[in-house]
């Protein structure tokens, strides 16, 4: 049976072939990446997450509990609108802002 | 498609994943230098093509992805090939290069002139058509036609590499290969070129 064959696949794959015949020389590339890792060990994403959200969580109760238990997040919420910093007010920011932090560096772990 | 490639293996007999294994127990750089050894032309050629010939920014591009694997290699999942698990770190950040560059400029007038690889000259008239014929892509179907053809990843792995449905690579690869086949018309079968390629 006479099968004819796209020439474009067979272009694509005869370039790309061609291409991957060739050999790139390391010429000191793998020296210069190891020089540039990091140094010390590396901590895993779990845990570069658990440790920043945990003291926050701690931050969270401490402050919970020094500013009114209960009414921390209301108090908080209320003297943010009415432009009132309070200690309630700014740990509130700090909290969320830390959060916030936690979260980019988690969403930008691969 | 193209079949998926083999896990590399050294001549010690060590494949990737042994190799990684000794990096997630010992922090082992010299198991992580024998990754990079093993990868680095691959990856260099591929980001030469993805960036069109530019042979400073992919080495920075490369050496970049090389050092963002080691940091994230405890993220690595086993649900790739170490390779492919490169190229999806080596296209990001590639795509982030994009928008820095676009950031800048706003429009790619202002981008540097690459250094190229090879000269139109030093191609044949095959390769300069082709090229020529890639350059009429969109961004995502070049992209497709790069990981499937020259990174030789199956629809699946360049769907993985890309970030992108399966669907949309596939449909990417359609519409590539139709543009390119309207462009290269003088190559198809029955043409008196000499170029034509029937069985």
């Amino acid at each position: 049976m006479n099968i004819i064959k796209d020439p474009v696949d067979e272009l694509l794959k005869a370039d790309a072939t061609s291409y991957r015949d060739q050999h790139i020389d390391d010429a000191g590339f793998t020296l210069r990446v190891i020089d540039d890792l990091p140094a010390g060990s590396r901590i895993s994403p779990a845990i570069r997450f658990a440790v920043p959200f945990g003291f926050t969580l701690m931050a969270a109760i401490v402050v919970a509990l020094f500013a009114g238990g209960d009414n921390f997040m209301v108090d908080a919420v209320m003297d943010i609108a009415t432009s009132n910093m309070s200690k309630s007010a700014f740990a509130f920011v700090a909290i969320v802002g830390i959060m916030m932090v936690v979260s980019v560096v988690a969403a930008n772990d691969y | 498609m193209p079949s998926a490639r083999r896990n590399a293996v050294d001549s010690a007999g060590f494949g990737d994943n042994d190799l990684i294994g000794r990096i997630l127990l010992r922090d082992d750089r010299n198991a992580f230098a024998e990754l990079v050894r093993r990868h680095q032309s691959q990856l260099r050629a591929s980001l030469r093509k993805m960036t069109g010939g530019n042979i400073e920014l992919s080495d920075d591009i490369a050496q970049e992805t090389f050092i963002l694997a080691w940091r994230n290699i405890r993220s690595f999942r086993y649900e790739a090939k170490f390779s492919t698990w490169l190229y999806r770190i080596a296209f990001n950040a590639w795509q982030s290069e994009v928008r820095k560059k676009h950031e800048l400029a706003m429009d790619d007038e202002n981008l540097p002139e690459p250094e190229t690889v090879s000269s139109e000259s030093e191609r044949t008239g095959i390769q300069r058509d082709l090229a020529r014929a890639m350059d009429g892509l969109t961004d995502g179907e070049r992209n497709a036609i790069l990981q499937c053809y020259y990174n030789d990843l199956s629809h699946e792995e360049a769907a993985y590499v890309l970030g992108l449905p399966l669907g949309t690579v596939k449909t990417n690869i359609l519409k590539a290969k139709e543009k390119m086949r309207a462009k290269l018309g003088a190559y198809a079968p029955g043409r008196d070129t000499g170029q034509g390629v029937a069985a």
